[in-house]
């Protein structure tokens, strides 16, 4: 799961992830805020819910509100699965 | 007197409070409808009703028992919160504010909490809540409100209005953006104590006249570079939103009990009216249509309970998911009392529109004052708005619903004790599938299961309500059917269609409520409620105005017992919910304005 994926999978993966959810069209930009998507409070609660499903860790709810674009939320995601792995 | 060391039961501290408080339309007694009037009339704040709220420490039900209070359990706040309401909503109001020392409860450090407590139970404290601005209303995470770290503390600019008792109170929860660029994670509350602040450094904004609760301070604060001590950082940097979120959750719900109250009163002072009022050579009860009028409201106020009281017990058993109760409790049960009051004003006449005669104006200032509880603590569309997101990973969550039968029972079974409230398990947003609509397959099994083994008399009353209750199970699976494979929602863009189907949802919620508070409440057979012949009515009523399935003539048949069953509760002074509270053991009533 996550910790088989490196930095630049695990950003692809998410980029594929959270604009298919937000129906993103034009491509996101991995520094851009997930709220300039239409993402807000509560429902990016409930895509980290989302995700933590798909992804097998732990994550906290507020996943989205605290890593808010693709670059930050992916390297917390690898970093996660680097501390599993060890 | 202190009352709460005379009360055990809910229904003793009913009547306790009722016995102090007394006849309300004695303009003599505390809290009287005379009273109510006045302030409407004078808008001015009720510092009378207020202090003689502290004096008999009824602020200590808002605080829990471990840090001094007597808080056990939300239904019994419930009962005081709807005891004061059905007096005077402005009174209600202003003193309830005090629920959001709930905000303390659930994210304070020991040091804040203890703090809090000896600030309501020895000084008296008053709060209020500091989130919405101006250009903002409820978009909390667009505050313009700026909290800088300082050596000391933080130093905060901004506006926050309208505020309920921003200027008549003591403490301010300010919402305020301590990494502006941080978005939702960038927000922290803070627990200000005006006695901390330099007093050239706040203002207040006016009050401003309402509609309603017109002796409220609603009105507004300013903060200029204010400094404020490290300690009132609430819950942590950061976590602000977070926060605030979890605290709307209790309040929501309780907020359902000022409805609860308003809505007594206003079918209990037209019924006075009913009962007394001779037309077309008869009383105005005996009218047809003012009998069905009157009966559709006692089945709203019976419905509403039913949702209430569950609600706020589920938050002791499954606090996991009380994002989704309290939306239903704090869209359903006021929008639906708003509706029954607007409807009863037709038996009153002429005298609903009079701000004085019968019994000093009451309805049209419950009429005014009750119509604030949908829109304050998240309005109508933020509630629904809520709901609507979670549909999709709802239906995903219901395979690991487990044995729900402990689980149902400890909601909504009143005589079972609820366990000790754990607000660290609240959550955001639902972490598990709503147990009142996919529990309604397990209590159906259960009525079937003990229709059989009792051999029950009325059996014909049994096997329509499980008829009723098939047709609930249609209705919830269609909904699941509708979001299994939705798309995921998000923003506030939303249809019309999913506002629509939100509403089905909560509708679906009350009417399972109501099964399921009589299939877990029927031992005792003296009750008017346990003997459930007003439940076929009202899911035909729910199912009638929400869910386009109609039995008119299921209503119609019930309208003579309910209207019975009124002015019984009305003749033996009783509250008109599920509980029949007795309200007070009065002497020397005196009814001066009838």
């Amino acid at each position: 799961m996550s910790k088989t994926r490196d930095l630049n999978e695990m950003r692809a993966w998410l980029t594929e992830r959270i604009s298919t959810a937000l129906k993103v069209k034009n491509g996101m930009d991995p520094e851009a805020p997930f709220s300039k998507y239409g993402l807000q409070s509560i429902d990016a609660v409930i895509l980290a819910m989302e995700i933590e499903e798909e992804v097998g860790v732990e994550l906290p709810p507020t996943l989205l509100w605290e890593y808010n674009t693709v670059n930050e939320c992916a390297s917390y995601l690898v970093n996660i699965g680097s501390e599993i792995a060890a | 007197m202190n009352i709460l060391a005379t009360t055990g039961s809910r229904t003793s501290l009913t009547e306790a409070l009722e016995s102090q408080l007394g006849d309300p339309k004695n303009p003599e007694n505390p809290l009287s409808f005379a009273y109510s009037q006045k302030i409407d009339e004078t808008e001015q704040f009720p510092e009378e009703a207020i202090r003689w709220l502290y004096d008999r420490q009824l602020a200590r039900h808002y605080v829990p028992e471990e840090l001094g209070g007597a808080f056990r359990s939300f239904s019994e706040l419930g009962d005081v919160i709807r005891l004061l309401s059905r007096r005077d909503v402005s009174s209600a109001v202003a003193f309830s504010t005090l629920f959001w020392s709930f905000l303390a409860w659930v994210g304070g450090t020991d040091d804040q909490k203890r703090w809090l407590a000896k600030y309501i139970l020895e000084r008296r404290g008053t709060m209020c809540l500091a989130y919405s601005e101006k250009q903002h209303g409820a978009d909390l995470a667009a505050s313009d409100t700026v909290a800088r770290r300082t050596a000391d503390g933080f130093e905060i600019t901004g506006e926050k209005w309208p505020i309920n008792r921003a200027t008549v109170g003591g403490l301010c929860f300010v919402l305020a953006a301590t990494n502006p660029s941080a978005g939702a994670s960038g927000l922290s509350l803070f627990m200000l104590d005006k006695g901390d602040l330099d007093p050239n450094r706040y203002s207040n904004f006016p009050k401003i006249l309402t509609h309603g609760m017109r002796g409220s301070d609603i009105s507004g604060i300013k903060f200029e570079n204010t400094q404020v001590p490290a300690r009132s950082l609430l819950g942590g940097e950061g976590g602000g939103l977070q926060l605030a979120l979890r605290g709307f959750q209790i309040t929501r719900a309780l907020c359902a009990a000022i409805s609860l109250g308003a809505g007594d009163t206003a079918l209990r002072t037209t019924l006075d009216f009913a009962l007394n009022r001779r037309l077309y050579g008869g009383l105005v009860i005996d009218l047809p249509h003012a009998g069905a009028v009157l009966s559709d409201a006692f089945l709203d106020l019976l419905i509403c309970d039913c949702v209430t009281t569950s609600g706020l017990r589920s938050f002791h058993v499954v606090p996991e998911q009380s994002s989704l109760w309290a939306s239903v409790v704090k869209y359903f049960v006021p929008t639906t009392i708003e509706t029954m009051i607007q409807s009863l004003s037709v038996v009153l006449g002429a005298r609903y529109y009079m701000r004085e005669e019968h019994e000093w104006g009451t309805f049209q200032r419950i009429l005014r004052d009750a119509a604030v509880v949908s829109l304050f603590d998240g309005s109508t569309v933020v509630n629904l708005h809520a709901l609507m997101l979670q549909f999709r990973h709802l239906t995903r969550r219901r395979a690991a619903r487990g044995d729900q039968g402990p689980r149902l029972s400890q909601i909504f079974d009143r005589s079972a004790p609820v366990p000790p409230w754990n607000g660290a398990r609240l959550s955001l947003v639902s972490t598990q599938a709503n147990d009142a609509l996919e529990g309604v397959e397990h209590s159906l099994k259960q009525l079937q299961a003990e229709a059989a083994a009792e051999k029950i008399g009325d059996r014909a009353e049994i096997d329509r309500i499980l008829a009723f209750g098939e047709t609930l199970k249609r209705e919830i699976g269609a909904h699941n059917s509708n979001f299994v494979e939705s798309e995921f929602e998000h923003g506030h863009q939303q249809s019309a269609a999913m506002f629509r189907s939100a509403q089905r949802y909560c509708a679906l919620h009350a009417a399972a409520s109501c099964l399921h508070s009589w299939v877990w409440n029927r031992s005792d057979s003296s009750s008017f409620f346990a003997r459930g012949k007003w439940l076929a009515p009202a899911l035909a009523r729910i199912f009638d105005k929400h869910l386009n399935v109609h039995h008119d003539d299921v209503i119609d048949a019930s309208r003579p017992q309910l209207l019975q069953e009124l002015q019984r509760l009305h003749r033996d002074n009783r509250m008109f919910s599920i509980s029949e509270e007795a309200l007070g053991n009065w002497s020397g009533t005196c009814n001066v304005e009838s």
